[in-house]
């Protein structure tokens, strides 16, 4: 998910726009509180999700609209037989059946909501369904996963160290921001320290930095922080320093 | 690393836009916690909730707070059974798997003493080295039943057949296969006073209706929950729950759920002693105790105000009771208030054609607890394979009423004695329930 802003917006610009999305975000755990509970219940206006989540809990009468964006990503479910199935033959049918029309019509039962991946199917649904065959048409999926893959992880700390961890602090410091300028003083420099990355796109990309991080994914054990995440904490936190003392000279 | 969710745009909104299509139906209704509870209450409720949904997984997993399921169990989320809370329902045909039942298994005794190979319950799966015990099938005979204005009814009646057998014959057995009741309001049911039931079950009634609290075990506790109320209180029957459906243990049930004649079960890795702690078993109870029952609908509707007088009248509300009220409770929210459950929590004797023939405490083979009805209007677009009655054999509403005998007998006639928009009248009173 970050990867597609960094994709469609570009490294630095992608970032920025993080930023700002997340100083004005509420984080939540994960086995806590639903985004769609949150925006249902009036906490939040906006929340960012996985289309099914969202489309699934409409479907079972959530008040809630969901808007794919202009540029956004698949990530593909697959199906497979494994090599030593003790049933092959049901299992090649029960693979056939799920690929079938019918099969992937069931995909839009209202708890599953998730997308066919024939395009016939999508003739036969309503009009107002997203059709991602149409959205690559019209160069909306153009995310590139061979470069997203394998720096997963390291996006995922970057995003820990920039904009989760200093969470509060960095929403005081954007609110101080937003008021300086409606004040119509300059802030430049300050928005330029609180959205700038604490590292490149080509060290991001780098293999030895991924195979650092390693594979830190959901669920994973809690892991001590790398000598790599430890330079882009403080990176991140002599930032937000520089941007708080320039802050306090605008008298914001 | 803990990865967190990003929720955007933290606004303070007047009034949200509601988005949602007039005619989505809300089938989440089951899931909604009781008005009132505080912000702690919430995060507690809701840490409960993803037990609840959570799939267990196989030990050892990197994700060590929800692994150990099995080695033998039925399914891998409480919801599996209860699907948005709601129920379960019965296999279509044998060729169909059991999704959201079970069955349980024991030698003549009391309290059900659990067969010596297969124990109380069929565990259908098992993890990989370990065999699930087999499968049970469902085979469906019909007949028909014709009321008194010539209307004709299917009936359903289950046979079950077990096959796949992975441990040998199973041999003489007492059987019981039931679907997954649905589970919102339980708290309330919970804090019902054992006096309370007593009374209920001393006051003389009609039509040959009496209404028995089961006891269980020395203290003879007063039981409440389960179809036959075999067990006292819901902190129980959840660990009972992740015992028997999924092989979890917990403080309640330390062990793994293996028989002596399962060595392969016996020597499989865990994951953690206990697999589910205090804590996370507090959690899921707080969750089950505090989900709000359904709220009534379509209260003002001429059809519906008319069911509910002929509720009364055919003598459904001797056991289906309308109103009870909770007794001393810790919870704030639980703590001496009446609430609507339609149901009595008494064992009564429903005749020889809803039998199972296998007595569990001081219920006999004859008997059920009372089914609460409150929610039972919107089960059927929670899940559309539902199944009412304990088996889950009757696919409709008016099926599961004309089931009833023994003590409901003389509702049931009633009924089909009633002409058709009379019947009517009562299915829309429980439509609203
Ligand atoms: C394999 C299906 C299945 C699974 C999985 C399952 N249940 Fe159940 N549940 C049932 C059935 C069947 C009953 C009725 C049990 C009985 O009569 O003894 C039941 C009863 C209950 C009840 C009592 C309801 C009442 O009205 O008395 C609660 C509470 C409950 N389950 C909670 C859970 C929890 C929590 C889990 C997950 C740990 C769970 N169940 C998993 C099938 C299941
Ligand atoms: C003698 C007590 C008694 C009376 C009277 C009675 N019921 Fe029941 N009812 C039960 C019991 C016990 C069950 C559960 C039986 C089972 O699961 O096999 C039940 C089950 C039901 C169910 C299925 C509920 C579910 O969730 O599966 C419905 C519907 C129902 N009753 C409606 C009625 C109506 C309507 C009347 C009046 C015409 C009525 N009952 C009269 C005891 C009674």
């Amino acid at each position: 998910m970050i990867d597609i802003v960094l994709q469609a917006w570009g490294w630095e610009r992608g970032w920025a726009l993080w930023s700002e999305i997340a100083a004005n975000a509420v984080l939540i755990d994960r086995g806590s509180t639903f985004v769609t509970d949150e925006i249902v219940a009036g906490r939040s206006a906006v929340g960012i999700s996985i289309d099914f989540f969202v489309n699934s809990a409409i479907a079972n009468g959530a008040s809630l609209d969901f808007i794919y964006p202009a540029h956004t990503g698949l990530n593909p479910a697959h199906i497979a037989v494994t090599r030593d199935s003790g049933n092959p033959a049901g299992a090649a049918a029960f693979a056939g059946f799920i690929l079938s029309p019918a099969g992937q019509s069931l995909l839009t039962h209202p708890d599953i909501r998730r997308l066919p991946v024939r395009p016939d199917v999508y003739n036969e649904l309503p009009g107002k369904q997203y059709n991602p065959f149409a959205a690559a048409a019209n160069g909306g999926l153009q995310f590139d996963s061979d470069t997203a893959r394998p720096r997963l992880a390291t996006l995922a700390a970057v995003f820990q160290q920039m904009l989760v961890e200093p969470h509060d602090e960095l929403r005081e410091l954007w609110q101080r921001v937003r008021q300086a300028e409606a004040a119509g003083q300059p802030t430049g420099t300050i928005r330029e320290l609180l959205t700038r990355p604490p590292l490149d796109e080509a060290a991001a990309n780098s293999p030895e930095l991924q195979r650092l991080i390693g594979l830190r994914l959901e669920g994973g054990r809690e892991a001590a922080l790398t000598h790599a995440e430890l330079t882009w904490r403080d990176r991140c936190t002599q930032q937000r320093r520089q941007a708080a003392q320039l802050l306090g000279a605008l008298k914001a | 690393m803990k990865i967190r969710l990003l929720l955007a745009g933290a606004l303070l909104l007047a009034a949200l836009p509601g988005f949602a299509e007039p005619s989505t139906v809300d089938r989440d209704i089951l899931t909604r916690p009781l008005p009132g509870l505080n912000d702690e209450e919430l995060q507690r409720f809701l840490r409960g909730r993803s037990l609840f949904r959570q799939s267990w997984v196989i030990a050892p997993a990197s994700d060590t707070e929800v692994d150990g399921l099995g080695p033998l169990y039925n399914r891998i989320a409480c919801i599996s059974c209860h699907p948005r809370n709601g129920r379960g329902g019965a296999p279509s045909g044998p060729q169909e798997r059991m999704q959201s039942m079970l069955v349980r298994l024991s030698v003549p005794g009391s309290p059900p003493r659990p067969h010596p190979v297969y124990g109380d319950q069929l565990n259908e799966e098992g993890i990989p080295g370990v065999a699930g015990e087999g499968r049970a099938e469902v085979h469906w005979q019909t007949q028909n039943m014709t009321l008194a204005d010539g209307h004709v009814v299917e009936l359903r009646i289950p046979e079950l057949r077990f096959v796949e057998l992975a441990y040998g014959n199973i041999g003489p057995v007492l059987v019981s296969p039931r679907v997954g009741p649905h589970v919102a309001g339980l708290g309330l049911l919970n804090a019902v006073d054992a006096r309370t039931l007593a009374a209920l079950a001393r006051e003389p009634k009609t039509d040959g209706v009496t209404g028995q609290v089961n006891r269980l075990g020395r203290q003879r506790l007063a039981g409440r929950f389960g179809l036959k109320a075999n067990t006292a209180d819901l902190r129980g029957q959840i660990a009972g729950a992740f015992h028997g459906d999924m092989s979890i243990t917990s403080p309640l049930f330390p062990r793994e759920n293996c028989t002596p004649a399962q060595p392969a079960c016996r020597k499989a890795p865990n994951g953690g002693q206990p697999e589910l702690s205090a804590g996370q078993l507090d959690d899921i109870t707080f969750y089950v105790a505090h989900l709000a029952p359904p709220p009534r609908r379509n209260t003002e509707v001429p059809e519906v105000k008319r069911g509910e007088t002929l509720f009364t009248a055919f003598g459904c509300a001797a056991c289906h009771r309308p109103t009870l009220h909770t007794g001393k409770s810790p919870h704030r929210l639980l703590d001496r208030r009446p609430f609507s459950p339609y149901t009595d929590l008494l064992l009564h004797d429903m005749g020889p054609a809803l039998a199972d023939n296998r007595p569990d405490h001081a219920a006999s083979g004859r008997q059920w607890r009372t089914a609460p009805l409150w929610g039972i209007g919107m089960l059927a677009a929670i899940n559309e394979n539902v199944g009412f009655l304990h088996d889950g054999r009757a696919r409709t509403i008016e099926e599961a009423i004309l089931w009833h005998g023994g003590e409901g007998e003389a509702a049931r006639r009633r009924y089909s004695e009633a002409d058709a928009a009379t019947r009517r009248d009562l299915i829309e009173f429980l439509n609203s329930l």
